[in-house]
C-alpha cells in the first residue's frame, strides 16, 4: 500500500513540475508588440497586421469571414460540412475542421498555428484564456444575436482581420439592398411570423430579439411576436391563432416532410388568416435560423422579396 | 478462484493505470508517435506538440485520475456507512444537486467566475445529500429507503435541469456537455484547485481503514476512544460528500465511476478497506481515464463527453457484474 | 360506513377532475365565458372559438385524462409487482427506454409520425422492462428489491445518455427534443386521442380484470405460488401492461414524471391496499392530477406553453419527500 501511494505521488509531481515549466514559456509567446487593437465583447486584443491564418468557431462567423475574401485553416463546422452554404463553401474548400462549435480542439487549432481565432462569446468564453494562450482571440455575439449584434460583430471581424475596406463594402452593398427592399415593403401591412413546426405539434416560433424576425423588423415588415427577454416561444395551433400572421414563414430541416402537407386536413389550421390565402412559405430552417451573417441575409433578402411580391 | 495477494494485484492495477495514461498521452485529434513523447521528456520535440501535451493532455490525465478517484473513493465510503450496495454520489443524489444549483447560478449570474459556479455546485451537492441523509437517514437507515429516496432526490433535480435548459440558458447545448461530465478544455489551474482538497480527504480518509472494516461489519464494537459511532458515520459521509463536489464542481456529472468502482474492486482485493480504498482510487482513475480515451479518439475531431462513454460502458458491466455476483451466491447486491 | 368513505372518496376525484377539465377548456390564450362554453359544446360551430375548443381543449384535455390515468396505474402495477411502494415507470428505466426510441426516431427518421412513433416508445420501454425481467429471473439471493431497483437506476441512466448524446450531436433538434423530453400535453390531437383511447381502455380494463391475482401476488410469491397461482406467467402479462399504458403515454405525451410514483400513494392512503379498489381510483387521481397540472402549467409563461412535465415535479417531488418521510415512522 505505501509502495503504490509513493509512486502515485511520484507520477503527479513529476507531471505538475513539467507542466509549470511548460506554463512559463507560454505567457511570454502571448506578448503581441505591433499590430492592431480590437475591441470586441471580452476585452481588448492586439491582432497582428495582415492576419493571414484564421480559425473560425461558429458558422455565421465562418461566412463573414469568407464573405471578406479570406479562407480560413480551421473552421469548427460540427464535423458536417454539408452545413455550410454553397457561397461560402467555395471560398473556404479544403479547410480543416477543428470538430464541433461548442467544443473546438484546442489541439487542432494549436497545430494550424493560426494568427488570429474568432469566437463565440457565449459558447467560447469558457476556454477564452486557453484559445487566447494559442493566438489573439477576438469574440463576437452570434449564437444569440440579433441583427444589430451581427452588424457589430462584422465590423468587428473586419478590424479584426484587417479587411475594413472589404467590409464597408460588404456592408454598403447590404445596405443598398436593404435600402430596396425597405422601398418594396413600404406600405406593406400585414404581420408576419416565423416558426418550426416539431413532433409534438407545437411551433418554436423566434421572437423579435433573434436574429431573422429582428432583420424582417429593420426592412419594415411587421414581426408578429414581440420578445425582448427569450428568443424563443412555444406556442400551439391556439396561440398561432390568436396571433393570426398574415404571412407565416414555416422553417423546416431538409428532409424533414412538408408541413403544410401534414396540416392540410387540420380545421384550425385552414383557420389561419396566412392559409386561407395561401400566404405559407415552407423554407429552410437551416438559412433561416442557423446562419446568422450579413452574407446570408442578403441571400435571403431575395426569397423575402419575392414572398412580399406575391401579397400585392 | 485463486486470489493472489492484494497488494500484487494494486501493483497491476496501477501499472495498468500508467500504461492507460501513457496511451492517452499519444492519442487524440493529433497523434503524437511514442519516440516523440520520449524527445519531449527529455526536453525536446516539436514545440507545439510539447505544448498539447503538456497544456492539454496532462492536465486532462491528472484530472481524471484525480476526479475518477475521488468519485470512487467516495462510492466506498457510502457504500460501507450506509451499508447499502446501491449508494454512490450520483445515486444519493449528491451530483444531481450540484448540477441544479450549477445551471442555475451560470444562467442567472452570468458574470461569476468559473470558480464561484464550482463553489456553488458544491453547495447544492452538499444541500441534496443532507436532505437526502436527513430524511431517509432517521431511525436508523434503511438502505432501500435511502437509495429510493436518493433516486427520487435525483429526479428532482434532473426536472430542475431541464426547467433551467428549457426556460434560462440561451446554449442548452454548453449546459448539456457540462451535465454529461466533460473534461474538455480543463487546465492545470482547475488541477491545482482540486489536487490538494482530493489529496487531504483522501489521506485523512486513508487513517479511518480500520474504522471502516468495523462498520462494515456492523458493530458498534472497536470503536473506542468514546467516539459515537453516528458522528464518526456523519463525519465520513461529509468527506465524501466534499469530494464528490469538489469533482463535480471540476467536471460535471459523472455517473457510475462512484457505483461501479467499489464493486470491482471488492471483487479484485477482497473487503479489507486498506486495500479496498486505495484499490478503489485507482480503478475509478481507471475507468474515467478510459472514457476520456475513448471520446476523445472514436468520432475525431468531435468529442464524447466522458460522463457518456462511462454510462455506456458502465451499464452494461454493472449488469454483468451484479449476475456474476448473483451467481457466486454472495450476500447483497 | 366504509362504503360511505369510498363514495366521498370517488365522488371528490370525480369533481376534482370536472372542475380541471372545466379549467382545461376555459382557459388559454382564446379565454370563453361560461356560457360560451356551454353553447359551443353543445351546438358546435365553425368560429375560430369554437374550433380552438373542440380541436385544440378537447383532445389536449382528453389526453391528459388518459396519460394522467395510465400514468397513474402503470405506477401502482409497477409498485406491487416489484413490491416497492417507491417503485414507478420512470425509476425502473421504462419511461427513459421509450424516450430514447422515440428521440431516435425523431431524429433519424423524420418521417415517423403518430403510429409509428408510439411503436417506437413500446420498443424502448419493452426493452426496458424486458432486461428488468430476465435480470429478475436469472438474479438469486436475497435483497431482490434492492438489486431490481439498482437494475432500474442503471438501466434508466443508460438509456438517458443516450438520450442525451443524441441531443447534444444533433443541435438543430435540440429545442424540439427538450420540449418533448419534459412532457406536454399541449399540442395533442384527436388523432393521438384515436389511437390512445383503445389502448387505455385495453390497458385499464385488463388491470381491473387481473386486480385479484395481483392481490394474490403482493402476499409473496410463496403464497401465490401455494394458492395455486402461475406467478411467472401472471407477472410477464402485469409487466407487458406496464408497458404498452406507460410506453404509449410517453411516445404521445413525452416522459411525464411522478405521476405514477406519487398518485399510487395518495390513493392507498384514501381507500386501503385492495386491488380491485385501487386501480380504478388511481386512474380517477391521476387523471385529475394531470389536468389541474396542465392548466396551471398554462399559467407559467402565459400565453405561451410550459410543458406540463416541469409542473408534476414540481409538485411531485416534495410531495414524495414528504411521504418518504411519513412511511418510515
Amino acid at each position: 500500500m505505501k509502495s503504490w501511494l509513493k509512486w502515485f505521488g511520484i507520477v503527479l509531481i513529476l507531471v505538475v513540475a513539467a507542466a509549470c515549466s511548460q506554463q512559463d514559456e507560454e505567457s511570454a509567446a502571448s506578448e503581441e508588440t505591433e499590430g492592431i487593437e480590437v475591441q470586441h465583447e471580452l476585452g481588448t486584443t492586439t491582432v497582428p497586421e495582415n492576419a493571414e491564418d484564421v480559425v473560425t468557431l461558429e458558422l455565421g462567423v465562418t461566412e463573414t469571414v469568407a464573405a471578406l475574401g479570406i479562407k480560413p485553416v480551421g473552421v469548427a463546422d460540427d464535423d458536417r460540412p454539408e452545413r455550410i452554404a454553397a457561397s461560402t463553401m467555395e471560398v473556404i474548400e479544403g479547410y480543416k475542421s477543428v470538430g464541433a462549435r461548442s467544443e473546438p480542439s484546442l489541439e487542432l487549432i494549436r497545430t494550424l498555428q493560426p494568427d488570429v481565432i474568432i469566437a463565440d462569446v457565449d459558447r467560447h468564453e469558457a476556454i477564452y484564456e486557453e484559445l487566447s494562450a494559442i493566438a489573439p482571440t477576438v469574440a463576437v455575439v452570434n449564437d444569440t444575436a440579433d441583427y444589430q449584434d451581427v452588424l457589430t460583430a462584422t465590423e468587428t471581424i473586419g478590424k479584426a482581420l484587417d479587411r475594413e475596406d472589404e467590409t464597408e463594402v460588404l456592408l454598403d452593398e447590404h445596405q443598398t439592398m436593404l435600402n430596396d427592399l425597405q422601398e418594396i415593403l413600404e406600405g406593406v401591412e400585414g404581420t408576419v411570423l416565423q416558426a418550426q413546426y416539431t413532433e409534438s405539434n407545437i411551433f418554436g416560433a423566434p421572437t423579435s430579439s433573434f436574429f431573422m424576425p429582428s432583420f424582417m423588423e429593420e426592412a419594415g415588415l411587421n414581426y408578429a411576436l414581440q420578445n425582448e427577454e427569450e428568443t424563443s416561444e412555444d406556442l400551439t395551433i391556439e396561440q398561432l391563432l390568436k396571433i393570426d400572421p398574415d404571412t407565416l414563414l414555416l422553417t423546416k430541416n431538409e428532409d424533414d416532410p412538408s408541413v403544410k402537407e401534414q396540416l392540410k386536413d387540420d380545421k384550425l389550421w385552414n383557420q389561419l388568416t396566412a392559409v386561407k390565402e395561401d400566404r405559407v412559405f415552407e423554407l429552410d430552417h437551416n438559412d433561416w435560423s442557423r446562419r446568422r451573417s450579413i452574407p446570408a441575409v442578403n441571400e435571403q433578402m431575395d426569397q423575402l422579396k419575392e414572398i412580399i411580391a406575391s401579397q400585392k | 478462484m485463486l486470489r493472489r495477494h492484494p497488494s500484487f494485484i494494486l501493483t497491476v492495477t496501477t501499472t495498468a493505470v500508467l500504461i492507460l495514461a501513457i496511451i492517452n498521452v499519444g492519442i487524440g485529434d493529433v497523434f503524437i508517435p511514442p519516440l516523440e513523447i520520449v524527445q519531449m521528456l527529455i526536453g525536446q520535440g516539436d514545440a507545439d506538440l510539447r505544448y498539447i501535451v503538456f497544456n492539454y493532455r496532462a492536465p486532462r490525465i491528472v484530472l481524471a485520475v484525480l476526479v475518477g478517484g475521488s468519485l470512487a473513493v467516495a462510492g466506498v465510503i457510502m457504500q460501507t456507512i450506509l451499508n447499502n450496495s446501491l449508494a454512490a454520489p450520483d445515486t444519493l443524489g449528491v451530483s444531481g444537486g450540484a448540477a441544479v444549483t450549477a445551471l442555475v447560478t451560470a444562467s442567472l449570474l452570468p458574470s461569476m467566475s468559473i470558480t464561484s459556479v464550482s463553489l456553488a455546485a458544491f453547495i447544492g451537492g452538499a444541500a441534496a445529500a443532507f436532505i437526502v441523509y436527513a430524511l431517509a437517514y432517521k431511525d436508523g437507515a434503511n438502505p432501500v429507503r435511502l437509495a429510493l429516496v436518493g433516486v427520487s432526490v435525483s429526479a428532482l433535480c434532473s426536472s430542475g435541469v431541464e426547467l433551467s435548459l428549457l426556460k434560462l440558458d440561451a446554449n442548452a447545448q454548453t449546459s448539456l456537455l457540462w451535465l454529461n461530465g466533460s473534461l474538455f478544455g480543463r487546465t492545470w489551474d482547475q488541477v491545482l484547485t482540486l489536487a490538494p482538497i482530493t489529496f487531504g480527504i483522501v489521506i485523512v480518509l486513508l487513517l479511518f481503514t480500520k474504522t471502516l472494516d468495523s462498520l462494515k461489519l456492523g458493530g458498534q464494537i472497536a470503536m473506542g476512544l468514546g467516539v459515537s459511532v453516528e458522528k464518526m458515520k456523519m463525519l465520513l459521509l461529509g468527506l465524501s460528500t466534499l469530494l464528490t463536489g469538489v469533482s463535480v464542481s471540476a467536471v460535471g456529472m459523472i455517473g457510475f465511476v462512484g457505483l461501479i468502482s467499489p464493486h470491482i474492486t471488492r471483487q479484485l482485493v477482497g473487503l479489507q478497506h486498506r486495500y479496498v480504498l486505495p484499490g478503489a482510487a485507482l480503478v475509478g482513475s481507471f475507468l474515467l481515464l478510459l472514457a476520456d480515451t475513448i471520446g476523445r479518439s472514436v468520432l475525431q475531431p468531435l468529442e464524447i463527453p466522458a460522463g457518456i462513454v462511462i454510462s455506456l460502458i458502465g451499464a452494461p458491466y454493472f449488469l454483468f457484474l451484479l449476475y456474476q455476483e448473483s451467481r457466486q451466491g454472495k450476500r447483497g447486491a | 360506513m366504509r362504503a360511505r368513505k369510498l363514495m366521498l372518496v370517488y365522488g371528490t376525484s370525480f369533481l376534482l377532475l370536472l372542475a380541471g377539465a372545466w379549467f382545461s377548456l376555459k382557459i388559454g390564450a382564446f379565454s370563453f365565458k361560461t356560457e360560451e362554453l356551454v353553447r359551443f359544446l353543445q351546438e358546435g360551430g365553425s368560429t375560430n372559438e369554437a374550433l380552438v375548443l373542440y380541436d385544440v381543449r378537447l383532445p389536449r384535455l382528453i389526453t391528459a385524462v388518459l396519460v394522467g390515468a395510465n400514468m397513474a396505474v402503470a405506477g401502482a402495477l409497477v409498485q406491487s409487482l416489484t413490491q416497492n411502494p417507491l417503485a414507478s415507470p420512470s425509476v425502473l428505466g421504462i419511461n427513459a427506454g421509450a424516450s430514447f426510441f422515440v428521440v431516435a426516431g425523431i431524429l433519424f427518421m423524420p418521417s415517423l409520425t403518430g403510429l409509428s412513433l408510439v411503436g417506437a416508445g413500446f420498443l424502448g420501454g419493452a426493452l426496458a422492462a424486458g432486461v428488468i425481467f430476465l435480470m429478475s429471473a436469472i438474479l438469486q439471493g436475497g435483497r431482490m428489491l434492492v438489486k431490481i431497483a439498482l437494475v432500474g437506476v442503471v438501466i434508466q441512466s443508460l438509456f438517458a445518455s443516450g438520450t442525451q448524446s443524441l441531443m447534444l450531436f444533433n443541435e438543430e433538434s435540440i429545442h424540439q427534443i427538450l420540449v418533448w423530453l419534459t412532457g406536454t400535453v399541449a399540442g395533442s390531437t384527436w388523432e393521438d386521442v384515436r389511437i390512445l383511447l383503445p389502448l387505455t381502455l385495453l390497458g385499464l380494463i385488463t388491470a381491473v380484470i387481473m386486480s385479484k391475482a395481483l392481490s394474490v401476488m403482493s402476499l409473496g410469491e410463496d403464497v401465490a405460488r401455494g394458492l395455486g397461482q402461475q406467478v411467472r406467467l401472471q407477472k410477464t402479462a402485469v409487466t407487458l401492461l406496464v408497458v404498452v399504458l406507460a410506453g404509449a403515454s410517453v411516445a404521445f405525451t413525452g416522459p411525464i414524471g411522478f405521476v405514477g410514483l406519487i398518485v399510487p400513494h395518495i390513493v392507498r392512503y384514501l381507500v386501503g391496499p385492495r386491488h380491485a379498489l385501487v386501480l380504478p381510483a388511481s386512474a380517477l387521481i391521476g387523471a385529475a392530477l394531470l389536468v389541474l397540472a396542465d392548466v396551471g402549467s398554462r399559467f407559467i409563461s402565459f400565453p405561451s406553453e410550459t410543458p406540463v412535465g416541469i409542473v408534476t415535479a414540481l409538485i411531485g417531488a416534495p410531495y414524495f419527500i414528504y411521504l418518504a418521510r411519513k412511511t418510515q415512522r
